[in-house]
């Protein structure tokens, strides 16, 4: 019993009541206060994980009736997510403050207080309210701007939602307690326990948004803010989800003949497709939520190997990815807000006018990429081990596939990048006008909210590589991690010798030649169609044919559902609702036949009434007849 | 022990109220309908607060029957739940029938509904019930016929007709029984194991009243009616009355045979698909949420013909549960229908600008509705489900969850078509609705919140009970 664990939920709860009830006009205050809150939240969190103990709470809260009531307990992997999302929200909360609408910054922090309450829990149930909490957030803010984004997170959320409580309930059926850690030691062998598990790890990994439920996240990018964009698939929607599948690991690893392929090919197949399909984009906002469902791709890999280097790797790559993802989406938001687009073919030549973001989404990008010594290589590596190692065992040759596609996926994320930087940031932009709004883009690139939180993920994705050994503490990682220390010293000696030198003045300015000719606007090669060629290789027209088909029918999971529950409804309604229509409506007609008869027999006049007389009389003579 | 006569009091303010708003002129009967209500409701948490669960009064011994009425903790948590609802549809209907010619026989056949909605809530003795069922029957028939135009009073028809013939089929079951054992009186007739014929006539009678597949065509109609009634009707009031009989029937006093109560747990699942389904394909607002009724209320059955402690009390949170919801969800749509006098959700559209207000109410019911935590449809929703696996009704489960997607689909489909996408030809005013329907509107949104976040209330006090 201790009432302290519920500091954070609490925290970003009466601070998303407080700034509802504000006025729209108090910017500052709104800033001021959600920043705050954070703060606590990120130093209640780190009190929790230095105290070597866990805390727990209970209450009859959640009536104990139908569940095990509200339970809250922060173990020691419970505190390091909370350190790990705490941490990237305080972060958020800078960046929101300068774009974030009322509304929305109300949503954030209900969906933090959430999500903070989503990771503390104890028992399945108090789990499930919270992620449902989540859904209602995301729905709200995403409903504001762009409803059938906010419908489709709705339809293949609330479908995950609705399948994790048929799991809950069933593995409290069958494991006799709603407690977590109870529930995996105590879940029998059995066809329904794997149901259960599978039900939990289908909610799991559509909340991670990984393929075929991350079409809401892509549709997502057209109108939402990029506040969105950051908190419900970047930071909330990737830990609760890798949280969750590492919670549920031990009774998984037990069935693992059956979730280990699964899993391997979700996660493999996530990965490449959706790389593939970032390749091709030309806009930013869509390109980064690309890259995001296709990083969820290893981390699922990383969990599915079921060793502890794998796992390991997996999770620490989802916190990676919430590092240098945010990063990069705090870029594209900058970018956004000074230009007003995040059109790629628009967009050119920002690198000068807008320095902290060019360096933070230049770093970001690497370290997305993989690219020694920065955070993303260090997590991939050690995915790379787990998969390795888990295709040693017998059976499971397989894996190989997967560790060939995730060193694949590696290079086209950063040959993706490579268009990112070369077309947002140093190729000439298409339109001569765009010097006009150099001041807008100094100012959004100089404002402290915009620019500080890239510089700090920028920072955290370097000292995250640089320092791996020190907190990751493996063994195999000691030489690596050396030499990217070493490399981090020599970038920064070398980076200091051309600033010392003034290398970079001494090179000589001269006109652009285009193949001789002068240069003309009309030469400018935007980076928006780098690789137009791969989408026209005939193997892989496939994947990209789909993008190109209409908005509603994606080939995801929400067209999937929707079609199945159209056709369903339109087969209940005419085979048995129609038809009870239809009988009924013939029994009236007979009522009213019957009716019609008698009434015949019923004229007034008097030849008829002698008639039924005359009837009725033979009758009673044959009945009494001998 | 509270005296009988008080209880006998508190029965008639309903009643009461209604003579009141026929004698009273026309700018002061909706306020009569009001006082009546908050009154009634006022003291019913009064009594029900001192803990009195038998009532025998003088009036039931003058008639030589031991007790007409019996006031246990679930009659007064449905009098409570009928009484909070019914309150705001009345101070809806201050602004909704303003316009209206009939206000006279509106607020009296309204009153005189509740009042009767009462008096069976309490029931003990069977022909009491009967009696009652049957005053809620003739006060709907003339609440959909209101308007008197040639559809409604059609639709009006055809509702009496399917009720009175399931009333006449729950009587003869009445009669089966009395026939059998003698006696009228539910208390008495306590684990009397009731014969299947007696139990699938008195079944037809609750299907017929509850709207439950395949005696449910009436309710669809009956939505031409203004929309108070139509909520009075569908959300709060009149198909409550079936579950809640079969409650006290089978739940509370008789014992249902396990063959029949399977075929009925099976039925209500079949009904929650098949409305759900039907719901998916209307285009009337009015409709949509009239087969969404059919398919919540087959919830309640299951619930209460799975017949353990946990399903009976997962069953009455979702009468709860699914009184507000619903009640906001149709007087949404009649602020809707009142501003722009059009139900088609092709001609809608747009309405999120203009009508903040009803948008977010419709919103917050619609969670609660769907079953998105932290709302109390959850909870509800969630407690069924749980209770079904209890009674190791998986299938039924996974099938119950599945109407419960195409739930969140039909009434996202619903709030899409008529709140956000392009305005259609139909939307003519730019004005939210008056202020009372407005009001009703987001209190019964907020308290379909309030009561998920503060769900340890309701839930306790149910389990209080049992």
């Amino acid at each position: 019993m201790n009432g302290s664990t519920l500091f954070i939920p609490v925290v970003f709860a009466l601070t998303g009541l407080a700034v509802a009830f504000m006025p729209a006009s108090w910017r500052k205050a709104r800033a001021i206060t959600s920043v705050y809150a954070s703060f606590l939240a990120l130093v209640a969190a780190v009190l929790f994980a230095v105290y070597p103990s866990s805390f727990e709470f209970s209450s009859g809260w959640f009536p104990t009736t139908i569940s095990g009531g509200f339970n809250l307990r922060i173990d020691s992997f419970a505190a390091i997510f909370g350190v790990l999302m705490t941490s990237a929200f305080f972060v958020f909360f800078i960046f929101s403050s300068a774009i974030s609408t009322k509304k929305s910054s109300a949503l954030y922090l209900v969906a933090a207080a959430a999500a903070a309450g989503a990771v503390f829990s104890a028992d399945f149930f108090t789990l499930l309210v919270f992620w449902g909490v989540i859904l209602a957030a995301l729905y709200l803010v995403l409903q504001d701007t762009d409803e059938p984004t906010a419908q489709r997170a709705m339809v293949v959320l609330g479908v995950s939602d609705f399948a994790m409580l048929l799991g809950v309930v069933l593995m409290a059926r069958l494991s006799g307690t709603y407690d977590i850690a109870g529930a995996m030691a105590r879940l029998p062998e059995g066809n329904l326990s794997m149901i259960a598990l599978a039900l939990i790890a289908f909610g799991a990994i559509a909340k991670t948004g990984s393929m075929p439920f991350h079409n809401w996240i892509i549709s997502a990018t057209s109108k939402s803010s990029v506040g969105t964009l950051i908190i419900f698939p970047a930071i909330i929607d990737k830990v609760l989800g890798i949280y969750l599948l590492a919670r549920i690991l031990p009774a998984m690893r037990d069935r693992a003949d059956v979730f280990q392929p699964v899993l391997i090919t979700i996660g493999a197949l996530t990965l490449i497709l959706s790389v593939l399909k970032a390749l091709a984009q030309h806009d930013l906002k869509k390109l980064l939520a690309y890259h995001s469902v296709s990083q969820v791709g290893y981390m699922i890999l990383g969990v599915a190997t079921f060793h502890p280097v794998g796992v390991l790797g997996g999770i620490f790559h989802m916190f990676n990815n919430v590092v240098y993802k945010s990063g990069l989406l705090m870029g594209a938001g900058a970018v956004e807000k000074a230009t007003g687009t995040t059109e790629m073919s628009r967009l050119g030549s920002l690198s000068s006018k807008m320095p902290a973001t060019f360096g933070s989404m230049l770093v970001s990008s690497l370290a997305i990429s993989g690219v020694p010594p920065l955070n993303g290589f260090v997590s991939k590596w050690l995915i790379f081990h787990g998969l390795l190692a888990a295709a040693a065992v017998a059976g499971n040759r397989y894996i190989l596939v997967a560790l060939f596609v995730a060193m694949a996926g590696s290079s086209l994320t950063l040959a993706s990048f490579l268009k990112v930087i070369h077309s947002v940031f140093l190729a000439r932009a298409a339109s001569a006008a765009d010097d006009s709004n150099k001041s807008s883009a100094l100012a959004a690139d100089s404002n402290i909210a915009l620019r500080a939180p890239q510089i700090i993920m920028a920072s955290a994705s370097v000292a995250l590589g640089a320092f791996a050994t020190i907190y990751v503490g493996i063994p195999m990682l000691v030489e690596t991690s050396y030499a990217a220390i070493l490399m981090v010293i020599a970038a920064a000696i070398a980076g200091a010798a051309i600033y010392q030198f003034k290398i970079s003045r001494r090179v000589r300015r001269a006109d652009i030649f285009f193949g001789g000719e002068e240069y003309r606007d009309e030469y400018v090669f935007g980076g928006g169609d780098f690789y137009k060629t791969v989408e026209k290789l005939g193997w892989l027209a496939g994947i990209y044919s789909v993008s190109s088909r209409s908005r509603e029918d994606d080939g995801g999971f929400y067209a999937l559902v929707t079609k199945t529950i159209r056709a369903v409804s339109s087969a209940l309604y005419y085979s048995v609702e129609r038809v009870i229509y239809l009988l009924q409506l013939f029994l009236i007609k007979a009522v009213e036949g019957v009716i019609f008869v008698l009434r015949l027999a019923h004229t007034g006049e008097l030849y008829v009434y002698l008639s039924w007389y005359l009837v009725g009389a033979a009758a009673l003579l044959w009945i009494l007849a001998p | 022990m509270t005296n009988g006569n008080i209880f006998l009091l508190w029965l008639a303010i309903p009643f009461a109220g209604a003579i009141l708003a026929a004698a009273l002129p026309r700018s002061l009967k909706s306020s009569a309908a009001f006082v009546s209500l908050a009154a009634a409701l006022a003291m019913g948490v009064r009594l029900f607060s001192t803990e009195s669960f038998v009532v025998s009064s003088s009036i039931a011994s003058r008639l030589g029957v031991p007790a007409v009425f019996v006031a246990d903790g679930f009659a007064f948590f449905m009098a409570i739940t009928v009484l909070a609802v019914s309150l705001l549809i009345a101070v809806y209907s201050h602004g909704y029938m303003a316009r209206e010619s009939s206000t006279g026989e509106f607020y009296f056949l309204f009153l005189v509904f509740v009042g009767a909605m009462m008096g069976l809530v309490f029931s003990d003795h069977l022909v009491a019930l009967y009696i009652f069922w049957e005053i809620t029957a003739i006060c709907s028939w003339r609440l959909i016929g209101l308007r008197r135009e040639e559809k409604h009073l059609a639709a009006a028809n055809q509702a009496l007709m399917i009720t009175s013939v399931g009333a006449v089929a729950m009587l003869s079951g009445i009669a089966l029984i009395y026939a059998a054992t003698g006696s009228f009186s539910l208390a008495a007739l306590k684990e009397y194991r009731v014969g299947a014929v007696a139990s699938l006539l008195i079944i037809a009678g609750i299907f017929s009243k509850s709207a439950q597949l395949p005696l449910h065509l009436w309710l669809p109609d009956a939505g031409v009616a203004p929309t108070p009634v139509t909520a009075l009707l569908h959300a709060a009031v009149l198909v409550k009355i079936g579950v809640y009989a079969f409650w006290r029937f089978f739940n509370a006093s008789m014992a249902l045979d396990p063959t029949v109560a399977g075929f009925v747990s099976n039925a209500s699942v079949a009904t929650a698909l098949v409305a759900a389904a039907a719901a998916s394909k209307e285009n009337d607002i009015k409709r949509i949420l009239a087969y969404s009724t059919i398919s919540q209320l087959a919830y309640i059955m299951f619930a209460f013909s799975l017949n353990t402690v946990t399903a009976v009390a997962a069953g009455f949170t979702y009468i709860m549960a699914h009184s507000f919801a619903k009640a906001g969800l149709f007087l949404s749509a009649g602020v809707i229908e009142h501003t722009l006098g059009a139900k088609d959700l092709r001609l809608l559209g747009g309405l999120k600008k203009t009508m903040p207000f009803t948008d977010a109410a419709f919103i917050m019911c619609a969670l609660s509705l769907v079953g998105i935590p932290p709302t109390v449809g959850f909870f509800a929703k969630y407690s069924i489900v749980s209770a079904a696996l209890d009674s190791h009704r998986f299938f039924s489960a996974f099938l119950l969850l599945v109407a419960a997607v195409m739930t969140m689909y039909y009434i996202f489909r619903f709030y899409k078509k008529a709140f956000t996408q392009d305005a259609g030809e139909a939307v003519t005013s730019r004005r939210e609705g008056p202020v009372s329907m407005v009001f009703a509107v987001v209190a019964l949104g907020v308290i379909s919140i309030a009561l998920g976040i503060l769900i340890q209330f309701p839930t306790g006090l149910i389990s209080k009970i049992l």
